[in-house]
Protein backbone atom coordinates (compact mmCIF):
# COMPACT_ATOMS: atom_id res chain seq x y z
CA UNK A 1 0.00 0.00 0.00
CA UNK A 2 1.34 3.59 -0.84
CA UNK A 3 2.00 5.35 2.27
CA UNK A 4 2.74 9.48 0.41
CA UNK A 5 4.09 10.51 4.35
CA UNK A 6 3.40 13.71 5.30
CA UNK A 7 2.92 15.23 8.95
CA UNK A 8 -0.48 15.24 8.81
CA UNK A 9 -3.16 12.18 9.26
CA UNK A 10 -6.10 14.15 8.25
CA UNK A 11 -5.53 16.78 5.50
CA UNK A 12 -8.25 18.83 3.78
CA UNK A 13 -8.53 21.51 1.62
CA UNK A 14 -11.65 23.41 0.51
CA UNK A 15 -13.69 20.51 1.36
CA UNK A 16 -17.15 21.47 0.61
CA UNK A 17 -20.65 19.23 0.99
CA UNK A 18 -23.77 20.73 -0.45
CA UNK A 19 -27.14 18.69 0.08
CA UNK A 20 -30.23 20.40 -2.24
CA UNK A 21 -28.62 23.99 -2.34
CA UNK A 22 -28.12 23.69 1.32
CA UNK A 23 -24.18 23.97 2.11
CA UNK A 24 -23.62 20.72 5.29
CA UNK A 25 -19.88 21.92 4.91
CA UNK A 26 -18.32 25.10 3.60
CA UNK A 27 -14.28 24.80 2.25
CA UNK A 28 -13.18 23.02 5.26
CA UNK A 29 -9.41 23.29 5.46
CA UNK A 30 -8.56 20.74 7.99
CA UNK A 31 -5.02 19.82 9.50
CA UNK A 32 -4.95 16.91 12.00
CA UNK A 33 -1.29 15.90 13.21
CA UNK A 34 -0.29 12.28 13.53
CA UNK A 35 -0.50 11.03 16.72
CA UNK A 36 -2.53 13.94 18.07
CA UNK A 37 -5.95 13.50 19.81
CA UNK A 38 -8.22 15.79 17.83
CA UNK A 39 -11.19 17.18 19.01
CA UNK A 40 -13.70 18.22 16.62
CA UNK A 41 -16.13 20.41 18.13
CA UNK A 42 -19.61 21.88 17.05
CA UNK A 43 -23.17 22.68 18.28
CA UNK A 44 -25.38 20.29 16.67
CA UNK A 45 -25.72 20.26 12.84
CA UNK A 46 -22.82 21.95 12.52
CA UNK A 47 -21.34 19.41 10.27
CA UNK A 48 -19.26 17.42 11.91
CA UNK A 49 -20.79 14.08 11.14
CA UNK A 50 -20.66 15.20 7.61
CA UNK A 51 -16.90 15.91 7.58
CA UNK A 52 -16.68 12.54 8.70
CA UNK A 53 -18.33 10.72 6.59
CA UNK A 54 -17.01 12.31 3.70
CA UNK A 55 -13.02 11.39 5.13
CA UNK A 56 -14.57 7.73 5.18
CA UNK A 57 -16.20 7.99 1.50
CA UNK A 58 -19.94 7.26 2.93
CA UNK A 59 -20.47 10.47 1.04
CA UNK A 60 -18.78 12.53 -1.69
CA UNK A 61 -17.82 15.72 -1.56
CA UNK A 62 -19.44 18.96 -3.85
CA UNK A 63 -15.93 20.47 -4.18
CA UNK A 64 -12.43 20.77 -2.32
CA UNK A 65 -10.79 17.43 -1.93
CA UNK A 66 -8.84 15.73 1.20
CA UNK A 67 -6.92 13.29 2.44
CA UNK A 68 -5.93 10.59 4.79
CA UNK A 69 -2.36 9.36 5.12
CA UNK A 70 -1.78 11.21 1.70
CA UNK A 71 -4.54 8.68 0.20
CA UNK A 72 -7.13 10.44 -1.69
CA UNK A 73 -10.40 10.12 0.09
CA UNK A 74 -12.63 9.75 -3.10
CA UNK A 75 -10.32 7.73 -5.30
CA UNK A 76 -8.11 5.59 -2.65
CA UNK A 77 -10.89 5.16 -0.12
CA UNK A 78 -11.02 1.44 0.74
CA UNK A 79 -7.20 2.05 0.78
CA UNK A 80 -7.83 4.52 3.83
CA UNK A 81 -10.40 2.06 5.33
CA UNK A 82 -7.83 -0.36 6.15
CA UNK A 83 -5.65 2.04 8.41
CA UNK A 84 -8.69 3.87 10.35
CA UNK A 85 -11.06 2.47 13.04
CA UNK A 86 -14.80 4.35 13.25
CA UNK A 87 -17.28 4.25 15.97
CA UNK A 88 -20.49 5.81 14.64
CA UNK A 89 -22.69 8.16 16.31
CA UNK A 90 -25.20 5.45 17.12
CA UNK A 91 -23.97 2.55 16.62
CA UNK A 92 -26.04 -0.47 15.14
CA UNK A 93 -25.42 -4.10 14.68
CA UNK A 94 -26.71 -7.58 13.76
CA UNK A 95 -28.94 -8.09 16.26
CA UNK A 96 -28.22 -12.13 15.91
CA UNK A 97 -24.85 -11.79 16.51
CA UNK A 98 -23.36 -11.73 19.70
CA UNK A 99 -20.55 -9.32 20.92
CA UNK A 100 -17.95 -11.63 20.15
CA UNK A 101 -19.19 -12.35 16.35
CA UNK A 102 -19.71 -8.77 15.84
CA UNK A 103 -16.16 -8.29 16.37
CA UNK A 104 -14.96 -11.83 14.57
CA UNK A 105 -16.86 -10.22 11.34
CA UNK A 106 -15.09 -6.70 11.91
CA UNK A 107 -11.67 -8.30 11.61
CA UNK A 108 -12.62 -10.26 8.79
CA UNK A 109 -12.27 -7.16 7.12
CA UNK A 110 -8.68 -7.13 8.40
CA UNK A 111 -6.76 -10.13 8.91
CA UNK A 112 -6.93 -13.08 7.03
CA UNK A 113 -8.83 -15.98 8.59
CA UNK A 114 -6.40 -19.00 8.63
CA UNK A 115 -3.96 -16.61 10.65
CA UNK A 116 -4.86 -17.49 14.02
CA UNK A 117 -4.90 -13.22 15.02
CA UNK A 118 -8.41 -12.27 14.64
CA UNK A 119 -8.92 -14.41 18.03
CA UNK A 120 -6.53 -13.05 19.85
CA UNK A 121 -7.22 -9.58 18.67
CA UNK A 122 -11.15 -9.97 20.06
CA UNK A 123 -10.06 -11.09 23.30
CA UNK A 124 -7.69 -7.86 24.06
CA UNK A 125 -10.46 -5.62 22.52
CA UNK A 126 -12.92 -7.33 24.78
CA UNK A 127 -10.68 -6.63 27.65
CA UNK A 128 -9.99 -3.03 27.07
CA UNK A 129 -13.45 -2.35 26.20
CA UNK A 130 -14.63 -4.18 29.52
CA UNK A 131 -16.83 -6.54 27.62
CA UNK A 132 -15.13 -10.08 28.47
CA UNK A 133 -17.65 -11.14 30.31
CA UNK A 134 -20.86 -10.16 28.22
CA UNK A 135 -18.58 -11.61 25.23
CA UNK A 136 -21.05 -14.57 24.27
CA UNK A 137 -24.19 -12.54 24.45
CA UNK A 138 -26.15 -11.32 21.96
CA UNK A 139 -26.06 -7.83 20.84
CA UNK A 140 -29.51 -7.13 21.01
CA UNK A 141 -29.97 -7.26 24.65
CA UNK A 142 -26.96 -4.27 24.98
CA UNK A 143 -27.98 -1.51 27.04
CA UNK A 144 -26.86 1.66 25.00
CA UNK A 145 -23.61 2.20 27.07
CA UNK A 146 -22.59 -1.60 26.17
CA UNK A 147 -22.85 -0.92 22.55
CA UNK A 148 -20.61 2.44 22.89
CA UNK A 149 -18.49 -0.16 24.48
CA UNK A 150 -18.88 -2.48 22.06
CA UNK A 151 -18.18 0.17 19.06
CA UNK A 152 -15.06 1.09 21.11
CA UNK A 153 -13.85 -2.54 20.80
CA UNK A 154 -14.60 -3.12 17.09
CA UNK A 155 -13.13 0.41 16.26
CA UNK A 156 -9.62 -0.95 17.54
CA UNK A 157 -10.07 -4.24 16.30
CA UNK A 158 -7.41 -3.72 13.42
CA UNK A 159 -4.83 -2.06 15.65
CA UNK A 160 -6.17 1.04 13.02
CA UNK A 161 -3.22 4.27 12.73
CA UNK A 162 -6.47 6.83 12.83
CA UNK A 163 -9.36 5.99 14.75
CA UNK A 164 -12.79 8.04 14.16
CA UNK A 165 -14.87 8.25 16.88
CA UNK A 166 -18.18 10.43 16.23
CA UNK A 167 -19.50 11.00 19.99
CA UNK A 168 -17.87 8.19 21.35
CA UNK A 169 -19.30 9.39 25.57
CA UNK A 170 -22.42 10.66 24.43
CA UNK A 171 -24.54 7.71 25.74
CA UNK A 172 -22.10 7.12 28.46
CA UNK A 173 -22.71 6.76 32.05
CA UNK A 174 -19.96 9.05 33.92
CA UNK A 175 -18.65 5.51 34.62
CA UNK A 176 -18.35 4.84 30.69
CA UNK A 177 -16.97 8.19 29.97
CA UNK A 178 -13.98 8.28 31.87
CA UNK A 179 -13.35 4.60 30.63
CA UNK A 180 -13.66 5.88 27.19
CA UNK A 181 -11.12 9.21 28.08
CA UNK A 182 -8.65 6.15 29.75
CA UNK A 183 -8.54 4.36 26.11
CA UNK A 184 -8.08 7.45 24.67
CA UNK A 185 -5.31 8.94 26.84
CA UNK A 186 -3.46 5.48 26.40
CA UNK A 187 -3.41 5.52 23.15
CA UNK A 188 -2.13 9.21 23.01
CA UNK A 189 1.44 8.96 21.34
CA UNK A 190 0.38 5.81 19.47
CA UNK A 191 -2.95 6.63 17.53
CA UNK A 192 -4.45 9.63 15.89
CA UNK A 193 -7.86 9.91 17.22
CA UNK A 194 -10.19 12.19 15.47
CA UNK A 195 -13.23 12.53 17.71
CA UNK A 196 -16.31 15.01 17.32
CA UNK A 197 -18.10 15.94 20.25
CA UNK A 198 -20.08 18.61 22.26
CA UNK A 199 -18.79 17.34 26.08
CA UNK A 200 -16.35 19.93 26.39
CA UNK A 201 -14.92 18.68 29.50
CA UNK A 202 -13.36 15.83 27.76
CA UNK A 203 -11.94 17.50 25.01
CA UNK A 204 -9.94 19.79 27.72
CA UNK A 205 -8.76 16.49 29.62
CA UNK A 206 -7.55 14.89 26.43
CA UNK A 207 -7.22 16.36 23.39
CA UNK A 208 -3.78 18.16 22.38
CA UNK A 209 -5.79 20.50 18.89
CA UNK A 210 -9.51 21.25 18.40
CA UNK A 211 -11.35 22.30 15.83
CA UNK A 212 -14.46 23.86 16.11
CA UNK A 213 -16.85 23.79 13.46
CA UNK A 214 -20.13 26.25 13.42
CA UNK A 215 -22.99 25.96 10.49
CA UNK A 216 -20.21 24.17 7.98
CA UNK A 217 -17.31 26.12 8.66
CA UNK A 218 -14.60 25.98 10.49
CA UNK A 219 -14.05 28.78 12.89
CA UNK A 220 -11.60 27.74 14.71
CA UNK A 221 -8.29 25.41 14.48
CA UNK A 222 -5.64 25.16 17.11
CA UNK A 223 -3.83 23.56 19.87
CA UNK A 224 -5.88 23.58 22.78
CA UNK A 225 -3.25 25.50 24.71
CA UNK A 226 -2.96 28.32 22.58
CA UNK A 227 -6.64 28.84 21.90
CA UNK A 228 -6.66 28.97 25.49
CA UNK A 229 -3.91 31.33 26.01
CA UNK A 230 -4.61 33.18 23.19
CA UNK A 231 -7.43 35.38 24.58
CA UNK A 232 -5.86 36.83 27.81
CA UNK A 233 -9.58 37.04 29.28
CA UNK A 234 -10.81 36.49 32.43
CA UNK A 235 -14.31 35.25 33.02
CA UNK A 236 -15.95 36.31 36.87
CA UNK A 237 -19.01 34.36 37.39
CA UNK A 238 -21.60 36.30 39.83
CA UNK A 239 -25.01 35.00 41.43
CA UNK A 240 -27.80 37.16 42.44
CA UNK A 241 -30.75 38.51 43.88
CA UNK A 242 -32.74 41.15 42.19
CA UNK A 243 -33.72 43.31 39.58
CA UNK A 244 -30.38 44.02 37.65
CA UNK A 245 -31.14 44.81 33.97
CA UNK A 246 -29.84 48.60 34.97
CA UNK A 247 -26.50 46.87 36.49
CA UNK A 248 -26.16 44.73 33.52
CA UNK A 249 -26.30 47.24 30.98
CA UNK A 250 -24.53 49.56 33.25
CA UNK A 251 -21.71 46.91 33.68
CA UNK A 252 -21.94 45.58 29.88
CA UNK A 253 -20.90 49.73 28.72
CA UNK A 254 -17.29 49.65 30.25
CA UNK A 255 -14.51 49.34 27.99
CA UNK A 256 -12.69 46.73 29.53
CA UNK A 257 -16.19 43.99 29.73
CA UNK A 258 -16.13 41.98 26.42
CA UNK A 259 -19.18 39.49 27.16
CA UNK A 260 -21.94 39.05 29.72
CA UNK A 261 -23.96 36.23 29.71
CA UNK A 262 -27.00 36.30 31.66
CA UNK A 263 -28.71 33.04 32.94
CA UNK A 264 -31.99 33.53 34.76
CA UNK A 265 -32.46 30.49 36.85
CA UNK A 266 -35.28 29.87 40.09
CA UNK A 267 -35.10 33.70 41.27
CA UNK A 268 -31.92 33.99 40.99
CA UNK A 269 -29.53 36.05 38.41
CA UNK A 270 -26.21 34.19 37.12
CA UNK A 271 -23.70 36.52 34.83
CA UNK A 272 -20.89 35.21 33.50
CA UNK A 273 -18.56 38.01 32.51
CA UNK A 274 -15.26 38.75 30.27
CA UNK A 275 -13.29 40.90 30.87
CA UNK A 276 -10.04 41.89 29.05
CA UNK A 277 -8.48 44.06 31.14
CA UNK A 278 -7.84 42.55 34.40
CA UNK A 279 -6.67 45.53 36.31
CA UNK A 280 -9.45 47.24 35.44
CA UNK A 281 -11.74 44.50 36.07
CA UNK A 282 -10.61 43.87 39.50
CA UNK A 283 -10.46 47.95 40.77
CA UNK A 284 -14.06 48.18 39.30
CA UNK A 285 -16.44 45.17 39.29
CA UNK A 286 -16.56 44.15 42.21
CA UNK A 287 -17.28 47.78 43.81
CA UNK A 288 -19.93 48.33 40.27
CA UNK A 289 -21.98 45.68 41.71
CA UNK A 290 -21.94 45.96 45.41
CA UNK A 291 -23.07 49.84 45.25
CA UNK A 292 -26.51 49.10 43.34
CA UNK A 293 -28.87 48.46 46.32
CA UNK A 294 -31.43 46.43 44.27
CA UNK A 295 -29.34 43.45 43.79
CA UNK A 296 -28.07 40.83 46.67
CA UNK A 297 -24.74 38.89 46.00
CA UNK A 298 -24.47 35.30 46.57
CA UNK A 299 -21.56 34.15 44.49
CA UNK A 300 -18.91 35.97 43.12
CA UNK A 301 -16.15 33.28 41.05
CA UNK A 302 -12.52 34.58 39.32
CA UNK A 303 -11.56 32.37 37.04
CA UNK A 304 -9.13 32.14 33.42
CA UNK A 305 -10.68 31.21 30.40
CA UNK A 306 -12.03 28.20 29.83
CA UNK A 307 -12.96 25.91 26.35
CA UNK A 308 -16.25 26.71 27.31
CA UNK A 309 -16.23 29.96 26.97
CA UNK A 310 -14.12 29.89 23.87
CA UNK A 311 -16.46 27.92 22.17
CA UNK A 312 -19.69 29.94 22.86
CA UNK A 313 -17.33 32.98 21.89
CA UNK A 314 -16.68 31.24 18.73
CA UNK A 315 -19.90 29.82 17.81
CA UNK A 316 -22.33 32.58 19.27
CA UNK A 317 -19.90 35.23 18.24
CA UNK A 318 -18.92 38.13 20.40
CA UNK A 319 -22.10 38.89 22.47
CA UNK A 320 -22.85 42.23 24.28
CA UNK A 321 -25.12 41.21 27.06
CA UNK B 1 0.98 -0.87 14.16
CA UNK B 2 -1.71 -3.89 12.90
CA UNK B 3 0.11 -6.93 11.20
CA UNK B 4 -3.12 -7.12 8.75
CA UNK B 5 -2.84 -6.98 5.15
CA UNK B 6 -1.58 -4.10 3.41
CA UNK B 7 -0.84 -5.47 -0.11
CA UNK B 8 -2.50 -4.21 -3.30
CA UNK B 9 -5.97 -6.02 -3.59
CA UNK B 10 -8.60 -5.07 -6.34
CA UNK B 11 -10.79 -2.82 -4.92
CA UNK B 12 -13.99 -4.07 -6.19
CA UNK B 13 -13.49 -7.46 -4.16
CA UNK B 14 -12.11 -6.17 -0.82
CA UNK B 15 -14.66 -7.64 1.96
CA UNK B 16 -16.48 -9.86 -0.39
CA UNK B 17 -15.53 -13.11 0.88
CA UNK B 18 -16.32 -11.78 4.65
CA UNK B 19 -19.36 -10.54 3.55
CA UNK B 20 -20.72 -12.99 1.79
CA UNK B 21 -19.96 -15.36 5.18
CA UNK B 22 -21.78 -13.29 7.10
CA UNK B 23 -24.64 -13.01 4.85
CA UNK B 24 -24.51 -16.97 4.85
CA UNK B 25 -24.76 -17.09 8.36
CA UNK B 26 -28.08 -14.75 8.19
CA UNK B 27 -29.15 -17.62 6.53
CA UNK B 28 -28.35 -21.07 7.84
CA UNK B 29 -26.73 -19.72 11.29
CA UNK B 30 -29.98 -19.08 12.52
CA UNK B 31 -33.16 -20.47 11.91
CA UNK B 32 -34.44 -18.74 9.11
CA UNK B 33 -33.35 -22.15 6.97
CA UNK B 34 -35.79 -24.13 9.21
CA UNK B 35 -38.65 -21.94 8.67
CA UNK B 36 -37.98 -21.49 5.07
CA UNK B 37 -37.56 -25.08 4.13
CA UNK B 38 -40.80 -25.73 6.61
CA UNK B 39 -42.86 -22.91 4.73
CA UNK B 40 -41.80 -23.84 1.22
CA UNK B 41 -42.29 -27.74 1.57
CA UNK B 42 -45.45 -26.91 3.17
CA UNK B 43 -47.25 -24.83 0.31
CA UNK B 44 -45.28 -26.32 -2.58
CA UNK B 45 -44.60 -30.34 -1.98
CA UNK B 46 -47.52 -30.63 0.64
CA UNK B 47 -50.14 -28.90 -1.79
CA UNK B 48 -48.84 -31.00 -4.63
CA UNK B 49 -49.50 -34.11 -2.42
CA UNK B 50 -52.37 -33.26 -1.31
CA UNK B 51 -53.99 -32.71 -4.38
CA UNK B 52 -52.01 -35.89 -5.97
CA UNK B 53 -53.76 -37.84 -3.25
CA UNK B 54 -57.54 -36.43 -3.54
CA UNK B 55 -56.70 -37.24 -7.45
CA UNK B 56 -56.19 -40.68 -6.19
CA UNK B 57 -59.53 -41.26 -4.54
CA UNK B 58 -61.37 -39.53 -7.51
CA UNK B 59 -63.37 -41.78 -9.89
CA UNK B 60 -61.67 -42.12 -12.94
CA UNK B 61 -64.44 -39.94 -14.83
CA UNK B 62 -63.85 -36.53 -12.31
CA UNK B 63 -60.22 -37.03 -12.78
CA UNK B 64 -58.41 -33.78 -14.75
CA UNK B 65 -57.74 -34.61 -18.63
CA UNK B 66 -53.62 -34.26 -17.68
CA UNK B 67 -54.08 -36.88 -15.36
CA UNK B 68 -55.97 -39.27 -17.75
CA UNK B 69 -53.80 -38.42 -20.90
CA UNK B 70 -49.86 -37.97 -19.55
CA UNK B 71 -49.63 -39.85 -15.88
CA UNK B 72 -49.62 -38.63 -12.79
CA UNK B 73 -45.68 -37.58 -13.12
CA UNK B 74 -46.78 -34.80 -15.65
CA UNK B 75 -50.35 -33.61 -13.07
CA UNK B 76 -47.36 -33.45 -10.16
CA UNK B 77 -45.15 -31.26 -12.29
CA UNK B 78 -48.03 -29.19 -13.82
CA UNK B 79 -49.44 -28.78 -10.25
CA UNK B 80 -45.73 -27.73 -9.24
CA UNK B 81 -44.58 -25.45 -12.05
CA UNK B 82 -48.13 -23.37 -11.51
CA UNK B 83 -47.55 -23.56 -7.43
CA UNK B 84 -43.71 -22.20 -7.90
CA UNK B 85 -44.52 -19.73 -10.53
CA UNK B 86 -46.89 -17.95 -8.16
CA UNK B 87 -45.83 -18.85 -4.69
CA UNK B 88 -41.78 -18.19 -4.85
CA UNK B 89 -42.80 -14.44 -6.60
CA UNK B 90 -44.27 -13.43 -4.05
CA UNK B 91 -41.55 -15.43 -1.66
CA UNK B 92 -38.25 -13.62 -2.78
CA UNK B 93 -39.97 -10.48 -3.02
CA UNK B 94 -40.54 -10.77 0.52
CA UNK B 95 -37.80 -12.46 1.28
CA UNK B 96 -35.38 -9.82 -0.45
CA UNK B 97 -37.06 -6.64 -0.59
CA UNK B 98 -34.87 -5.27 2.66
CA UNK B 99 -31.43 -6.24 1.86
CA UNK B 100 -30.57 -2.95 0.93
CA UNK B 101 -32.63 -0.41 2.52
CA UNK B 102 -32.68 -2.05 6.13
CA UNK B 103 -28.96 -1.93 6.46
CA UNK B 104 -29.44 1.97 5.44
CA UNK B 105 -32.58 2.33 7.77
CA UNK B 106 -31.31 1.09 11.03
CA UNK B 107 -27.37 2.41 10.37
CA UNK B 108 -25.49 -1.03 9.93
CA UNK B 109 -24.71 0.09 6.04
CA UNK B 110 -22.57 3.10 7.68
CA UNK B 111 -20.53 0.72 9.90
CA UNK B 112 -20.11 -2.28 7.38
CA UNK B 113 -19.17 0.20 4.68
CA UNK B 114 -16.81 2.27 6.71
CA UNK B 115 -14.79 -1.16 6.58
CA UNK B 116 -12.20 -2.12 4.04
CA UNK B 117 -15.47 -3.35 1.89
CA UNK B 118 -16.33 -2.34 -1.45
CA UNK B 119 -19.51 -1.25 -2.31
CA UNK B 120 -19.54 -3.51 -5.12
CA UNK B 121 -18.35 -6.29 -3.08
CA UNK B 122 -21.58 -5.12 -0.33
CA UNK B 123 -24.53 -5.96 -3.03
CA UNK B 124 -23.13 -8.97 -5.05
CA UNK B 125 -22.49 -10.64 -1.66
CA UNK B 126 -26.09 -10.22 -0.53
CA UNK B 127 -27.22 -11.41 -3.75
CA UNK B 128 -24.89 -14.61 -3.82
CA UNK B 129 -26.39 -15.57 -0.37
CA UNK B 130 -30.16 -15.15 -1.18
CA UNK B 131 -29.31 -16.86 -4.36
CA UNK B 132 -27.82 -19.48 -2.45
CA UNK B 133 -30.46 -20.25 0.13
CA UNK B 134 -33.20 -19.88 -2.12
CA UNK B 135 -31.70 -22.23 -4.88
CA UNK B 136 -31.03 -24.71 -1.88
CA UNK B 137 -34.42 -24.60 -0.24
CA UNK B 138 -36.48 -23.70 -2.48
CA UNK B 139 -35.44 -24.98 -5.92
CA UNK B 140 -33.32 -27.95 -5.72
CA UNK B 141 -34.93 -29.49 -2.04
CA UNK B 142 -38.40 -28.76 -3.35
CA UNK B 143 -37.64 -30.34 -6.82
CA UNK B 144 -36.12 -33.55 -5.02
CA UNK B 145 -38.92 -33.38 -2.74
CA UNK B 146 -41.45 -33.60 -6.06
CA UNK B 147 -39.42 -36.42 -7.37
CA UNK B 148 -40.06 -38.20 -4.05
CA UNK B 149 -43.78 -38.11 -3.70
CA UNK B 150 -44.33 -38.76 -7.32
CA UNK B 151 -42.71 -41.85 -6.62
CA UNK B 152 -44.73 -42.46 -4.20
CA UNK B 153 -48.05 -41.64 -5.63
CA UNK B 154 -46.61 -44.33 -8.76
CA UNK B 155 -45.59 -41.54 -11.31
CA UNK B 156 -42.61 -40.93 -13.59
CA UNK B 157 -40.97 -37.94 -14.18
CA UNK B 158 -37.76 -37.50 -16.54
CA UNK B 159 -34.81 -36.49 -14.56
CA UNK B 160 -33.14 -34.54 -17.44
CA UNK B 161 -36.55 -32.42 -18.45
CA UNK B 162 -37.12 -31.75 -14.81
CA UNK B 163 -34.40 -30.48 -14.04
CA UNK B 164 -34.47 -28.12 -16.87
CA UNK B 165 -37.68 -27.28 -15.61
CA UNK B 166 -36.13 -26.45 -12.52
CA UNK B 167 -33.30 -24.11 -14.32
CA UNK B 168 -36.23 -22.29 -15.76
CA UNK B 169 -37.82 -21.85 -11.94
CA UNK B 170 -34.50 -20.57 -10.79
CA UNK B 171 -34.38 -18.43 -13.72
CA UNK B 172 -38.04 -16.58 -11.55
CA UNK B 173 -36.27 -16.67 -8.65
CA UNK B 174 -32.91 -14.96 -10.36
CA UNK B 175 -34.85 -12.19 -11.71
CA UNK B 176 -37.11 -11.54 -8.85
CA UNK B 177 -33.97 -10.94 -6.49
CA UNK B 178 -31.98 -9.13 -8.81
CA UNK B 179 -35.06 -6.98 -9.52
CA UNK B 180 -36.10 -6.36 -5.99
CA UNK B 181 -31.94 -5.71 -5.35
CA UNK B 182 -31.56 -3.43 -7.89
CA UNK B 183 -34.95 -1.37 -6.05
CA UNK B 184 -33.74 -1.49 -2.88
CA UNK B 185 -30.75 0.44 -4.27
CA UNK B 186 -33.10 2.97 -6.41
CA UNK B 187 -36.09 3.50 -4.27
CA UNK B 188 -36.03 4.47 -0.22
CA UNK B 189 -38.62 3.07 1.81
CA UNK B 190 -39.25 -0.88 1.88
CA UNK B 191 -43.14 -0.02 1.28
CA UNK B 192 -41.85 1.51 -2.51
CA UNK B 193 -40.01 -1.70 -3.20
CA UNK B 194 -42.31 -4.03 -2.22
CA UNK B 195 -44.83 -1.82 -3.82
CA UNK B 196 -42.98 -1.69 -7.23
CA UNK B 197 -42.09 -5.35 -6.81
CA UNK B 198 -45.60 -6.61 -6.38
CA UNK B 199 -47.43 -4.15 -8.85
CA UNK B 200 -44.85 -5.55 -11.62
CA UNK B 201 -46.07 -9.18 -10.52
CA UNK B 202 -50.00 -8.11 -10.54
CA UNK B 203 -49.39 -6.33 -14.30
CA UNK B 204 -47.78 -9.85 -15.87
CA UNK B 205 -51.43 -10.90 -15.57
CA UNK B 206 -53.11 -7.70 -17.28
CA UNK B 207 -50.04 -6.64 -19.77
CA UNK B 208 -50.36 -9.89 -21.73
CA UNK B 209 -53.71 -8.96 -22.49
CA UNK B 210 -53.28 -6.13 -24.42
CA UNK B 211 -49.92 -6.67 -25.55
CA UNK B 212 -49.34 -10.40 -26.28
CA UNK B 213 -45.63 -9.60 -27.15
CA UNK B 214 -44.88 -8.77 -24.02
CA UNK B 215 -44.74 -12.46 -23.05
CA UNK B 216 -41.56 -12.54 -25.30
CA UNK B 217 -39.88 -10.17 -23.18
CA UNK B 218 -40.28 -10.25 -19.95
CA UNK B 219 -40.43 -13.47 -17.15
CA UNK B 220 -44.46 -13.76 -16.77
CA UNK B 221 -45.05 -16.89 -18.57
CA UNK B 222 -41.84 -18.57 -17.34
CA UNK B 223 -43.65 -21.31 -15.16
CA UNK B 224 -45.68 -22.83 -18.04
CA UNK B 225 -42.30 -22.64 -20.34
CA UNK B 226 -40.80 -24.51 -17.11
CA UNK B 227 -43.88 -27.26 -17.33
CA UNK B 228 -43.16 -27.38 -21.03
CA UNK B 229 -39.63 -27.93 -20.87
CA UNK B 230 -40.51 -30.94 -17.77
CA UNK B 231 -42.11 -33.41 -19.72
CA UNK B 232 -40.54 -32.48 -22.89
CA UNK B 233 -41.95 -30.31 -25.41
CA UNK B 234 -39.62 -29.02 -28.33
CA UNK B 235 -37.89 -25.85 -27.96
CA UNK B 236 -39.07 -23.11 -30.41
CA UNK B 237 -38.15 -19.24 -30.19
CA UNK B 238 -41.37 -18.67 -28.58
CA UNK B 239 -40.06 -20.31 -25.30
CA UNK B 240 -36.22 -19.98 -25.85
CA UNK B 241 -36.57 -15.41 -26.47
CA UNK B 242 -38.55 -15.10 -22.62
CA UNK B 243 -35.74 -17.37 -21.15
CA UNK B 244 -32.59 -15.24 -22.77
CA UNK B 245 -34.62 -11.66 -22.28
CA UNK B 246 -34.60 -12.75 -18.72
CA UNK B 247 -31.13 -13.21 -18.06
CA UNK B 248 -30.40 -10.06 -19.86
CA UNK B 249 -33.06 -8.22 -17.39
CA UNK B 250 -31.23 -10.24 -14.43
CA UNK B 251 -27.74 -8.90 -15.80
CA UNK B 252 -29.11 -5.61 -16.68
CA UNK B 253 -30.39 -5.25 -12.60
CA UNK B 254 -26.96 -6.71 -11.69
CA UNK B 255 -25.75 -3.80 -13.63
CA UNK B 256 -27.57 -1.14 -12.20
CA UNK B 257 -27.50 -1.99 -8.72
CA UNK B 258 -23.95 -1.98 -9.03
CA UNK B 259 -24.14 1.01 -10.59
CA UNK B 260 -26.56 3.11 -7.72
CA UNK B 261 -24.56 1.49 -4.77
CA UNK B 262 -21.83 3.14 -5.68
CA UNK B 263 -23.66 6.28 -6.08
CA UNK B 264 -25.49 6.09 -2.79
CA UNK B 265 -24.85 8.59 0.16
CA UNK B 266 -24.73 6.47 3.30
Amino acid sequence: MTDRYDDFAISTQNLTKTYKGVEALRSLDLKVPRNSIFGFLGPNGAGKSTAIKLLLGLIKPTSGSGSVFGLDIVNESSGIRQRIGYLPQNPKYYNYMTAREILRFTAGFFYNRRDGIIERRIDEVLELAGLADKADRSVKGFSGGELQRLGIAQAQVNSPELLILDEPAASLDPMGRRDVLDVMRALKGKTTIFYSTHILDDVERVSDTVGILNRGELVALAPIRDLLTASHSVIYDIVMHGESEALESRVSSQPWVSCVRVVTDGGCTRWSLTATDEISAERNLLRMILGDDNIVVKEFTRRRDELEDVFMRVVEGDCNG
Amino acid sequence: MADYNKGNRKEWTDGMWNMFLKENRAWWGTGKWIVQTVLWTGVVTGSVAFVLYVFTTLPVAAKPEIYDTLGTGAAALQLFFNVCGFTYVIGVIILTHDLIISEKESGTAEWVLSKPLSRKAFVLSKLGASLMGITLIMVLLQGFLLFLITWIFHGEIGLIPFFKGLGVIWLICLFYITFVIFLGTVVKTRGGVLGIAFLFFLTGNLVPLLYPESYFIMPWKLSKIAFSFSVNIAWNAKVILPIVMTVVWSLLFIAGSLWRIEKMEI
